[in-house]
């Protein structure tokens, strides 16, 4: 079965729990005491120690200022960058179709960080390896929902089989349009070279705020014309070494 | 735009070691293709055993700088696990794992030596031929594991990237030969072909307006990726067709094409990561620069230099400006304990009185608290009355002294003052301090540029109090690029192992027609053993007014 998370902003409060199960259940080491000065949300991004992370978007709604928030995941992408690229095979794709780091594999090359359209991986200086969201695949395989769903108390985060959740988030956005919230939109981006995601979001303003690109890239969709280039590159330092030293 | 400017990607954490690898390598590539050509061709033997020890050296080293890239260098062979055509990494990996040997087996039993035995001619043979089709491949496809990432600058380019990379390794291994004595017809002709690809190469980029291409023109990326293709591709062009015969012009040549081809492939590791900072949500997904309908703005001059002068000369006429201000004061300080929780809060309220006095060239602060915590200050002195006298300086050492009581944990401070790091902007400083553009975002029809500063070692705006030895800082402006209009700066400073960063916003006010600073926000992290701590202060200025005096100013 291909689960998945639908993470609703309309209901999100901002108590950032998600953030803290998801640290307490994997053991994630804390991300450092610093202040962004940004706004009130000090997390900033998605990293080798924040899996889960709570976005605190402000902006303007009928000219007049909007507070919306919104936890923030791993994709878990259809086609995923980070699982193309990894040259050790430490990167799988569970029975769950969660994108998964198999920490005992990694040896921290670092190209699944240029590989990921979303920002999400990232090498842990002081350990080495490379560290995003597992999908709590223990869980999963234990047949417990992840720990950033469990412990939403709004059932903003709703983790489910991924074609039910599709189902929901349509008949979501179905429901705000008709009490008039206008503004609400599903992020889903299947028809994009990451070809569907199995988090999806409801947020209310352009997903370009919440950092959720409209345009998200597969790197691999540039592989067949960049290897014609090295073919062809190569075949002309091979024709002209070989002139070089005919003709000479 | 996107999320409080956070960029969207996260940046390479290569260091110095893959672009090192990525020109070793290359190198090394090219000299077995050497080797073997000029073998094949019946070239002098003496080339064509330099070229292969060219290769193995290189060989030896690219596995050396890779491994010691790794994050876990010890599981370096989980690279060879598994082969898949998906990971440029993993094909790159397993073609240095067979270019080794194989241009080791070349070495060991020489193809052209007559007095060999037909196996071991054989073998050398293939060794040659296979480190031969190898090397192409390690030549080139560091510009397709570069190019198929996400990291809008490199995407950009996968194209071109192998032919890039590609040529710059020839350059600089036909380079390497002539170092070594090889100044032959045929060095000359590769050399030619090479710097000729590189120079049009470069041409390209020049004229290419890409917005993901910004960062191989502009900032310090831009400069090492035009430095190296100038070294590697017009002056050997240049040296090389108008004085082939001279041993002088092509150990020249050589020389640039060869340090070109360093400098060029750290430039591109550099672009990638200032490509990051550039690419928020919305920008990857437009093809073309952002247009801002309706009034066209001049365009400004983004260059690092100009918007420094700009700055300079907007700084020179504010401080003309700012000349005895007067604010309500909203001021919070809070102490964290180093486990986070909040063990103390000091709320404070009163009137700053602002100014800057040109003879001194200096910023003069005067807090007068009038409320501690709610609880009106017994002792209030009538700083209206002392600086009504005339005794600017006077009156605020001496306030400053008694406001220190005020302060909150154990971290004694005396530079906090929100127009301070303006002061960095100064004709004379600006020699002394590196600048770098960090981001450039236009919204609204204005374009906002983020500047990195650091200040050299040996002149700073802050010394230390007892040793008076330089205290660099370090930190962010971010300036409207029109006017050279400071809006924000970020200023930080490293001392006793304790971290300051100041960060002030400056917004326009109506009344006074001038851009004043609203809010001040302060962060001390002491994280000396047994004392740490976390000070954070937020201080809010406002209903800015003129403040008359009427005496004269004292020194």
């Amino acid at each position: 079965m291909a689960t998945g998370f639908f993470t609703d902003s309309t209901v999100c409060i901002g108590c950032k729990a998600c953030e803290v199960a998801c640290k307490e259940w994997n053991g994630i080491p804390h991300d450092g005491f610093v202040w962004r000065g940004m706004s009130y949300d000090n997390t900033a991004c998605l990293g080798h120690s924040t899996w889960r992370h709570v976005k605190f978007v402000e902006h303007e709604r009928d000219g007049a200022p909007a507070w919306d928030f919104s936890s923030d995941v791993c994709k878990h992408c259809e086609h995923a960058g980070c699982l193309d690229a990894c040259p050790t095979g430490s990167i799988v794709r569970t029975e769950f179709g969660g994108v998964y780091i198999q920490p005992d594999v990694c040896n921290g090359c670092g190209y699944c960080v240029v590989a990921c359209p979303f920002g999400v991986v990232e090498r842990r200086p002081d350990d080495g390896r490379a560290f995003k969201c597992t999908f709590c695949y223990d869980r999963q395989k234990a047949g417990l929902q992840p720990a950033c769903a469990t412990a939403c108390p709004t059932e903003s985060i709703q983790f489910g089989d991924l074609d039910d959740l599709r189902a929901r988030a349509q008949t979501r956005l179905a429901m705000l349009r008709a009490r008039g919230v206008t503004d609400a939109v599903v992020y889903d981006p299947q028809h994009t070279s990451v070809g569907g995601t199995h988090a999806i979001f409801l947020v209310r303003g352009r997903p370009d705020d919440y950092n959720l690109p409209s345009n998200p890239e597969r790197p691999a969709v540039r592989l067949v014309e960049a290897w014609r280039s090295a073919a062809a590159a190569s075949l002309a330092m091979l024709v002209v070494t070989t002139l070089a030293f005919w003709l000479t | 735009m996107g999320y409080y400017n956070q960029p969207l990607l996260k940046p390479p954490v290569w260091t110095w070691e893959v672009p090192a690898y990525f020109f070793v390598g290359g190198v090394a590539g090219v000299g077995a293709v050497i080797a073997a050509v000029g073998a094949l061709a019946g070239a002098d033997a003496s080339i064509v055993r330099d070229a292969r020890w060219m290769a193995v050296v290189g060989a030896l080293i690219s596995p050396a700088l890779l491994i010691s890239d790794l994050g876990r260098p010890d599981r370096f062979l989980n690279m060879l696990r598994v082969f898949k055509t998906k990971s440029p990494m993993s094909v790159g990996a397993w073609t240095l794992a067979v270019f080794t040997p194989a241009v080791l087996a070349a070495l060991i039993w020489d193809p052209m030596s007559a007095d060999a035995s037909v196996a071991a001619r054989l073998a050398g043979h293939a060794g040659s031929l296979v480190a031969a089709a190898t090397g192409l491949v390690l030549a080139t496809y560091t510009g397709v594991l570069i190019g198929v990432t996400v990291i809008p600058v490199w995407a950009a380019h996968a194209r071109h990237l192998p032919f890039h990379f590609g040529a710059s390794s020839l350059g600089a291994a036909v380079g390497v030969l002539e170092l070594l004595g090889h100044r032959t017809p045929a060095m000359n002709a590769l050399g030619i072909v090479a710097a000729v690809g590189l120079t049009l190469m470069r041409a390209h980029v020049e004229v290419d307006r890409r917005p993901a291409s910004a960062p191989l023109k502009s900032g310090s990326s831009g400069g090492m990726t035009r430095l190296g293709d100038v070294l590697s591709g017009p002056l050997p062009l240049v040296l090389r067709l108008v004085w082939p015969g001279e041993p002088a012009a092509r150990a020249v040549a050589a020389l640039g094409a060869i340090a070109g081809s360093i400098v060029t492939r750290f430039g591109w590791i550099a672009a990638g990561r200032a490509s990051v900072a550039l690419a928020l949500a919305a920008l990857l997904l437009l093809p073309a620069p952002v247009l801002v309908e309706g009034r066209q703005d001049p365009k400004p001059d983004l260059s690092t230099r100009a918007l420094v002068a700009s700055a300079a000369k907007y700084v020179a006429d504010y401080q003309e400006e700012f000349k005895f201000l007067l604010a309500d004061e909203e001021y919070v300080q809070r102490l964290y304990s180093s486990n986070g929780r909040l063990t103390e809060e000091r709320h404070l309220k009163g009137e700053l009185f602002l100014t800057f006095l040109p003879g001194d060239g200096e910023w003069i602060a005067v807090h007068d608290f009038k409320e501690v915590d709610g609880k009106p200050v017994p002792d209030r002195e009538d700083v209206r009355a002392l600086l009504q006298k005339g005794d600017v300086r006077g009156t605020a050492a001496r306030i400053a002294e008694k406001n220190a009581r005020f302060n909150i944990g154990r971290l004694g401070r005396n530079f906090n003052e929100p127009t301070l790091p303006l002061l960095l902007l100064h004709r004379k400083r600006v020699e002394d301090i590196d600048f770098d553009r960090e981001r450039v975002v236009t919204q609204d029809g204005r374009t906002r540029v983020t500047l990195r500063f650091k200040e050299s070692d040996r002149q700073s705006l802050i010394r230390n109090a007892i040793t008076t030895s330089p205290i660099s800082a370090k930190g962010l402006l971010t300036i409207d690029a029109l006017t050279g209009r400071v809006e924000r700066t970020e200023f930080e400073i490293d001392v006793n192992q304790t971290n300051s960063r100041l960060v002030t916003e400056y917004k326009p006010d109506e009344k006074l027609k001038l851009w004043v600073p609203v809010l001040f926000h302060e962060r001390y992290h002491d994280a000396r053993e047994r004392e740490r701590q976390v000070i954070q202060c937020e201080a809010r200025y406002t209903n800015y007014r003129r403040f008359e005096v009427t005496g004269r100013i004292k020194k």
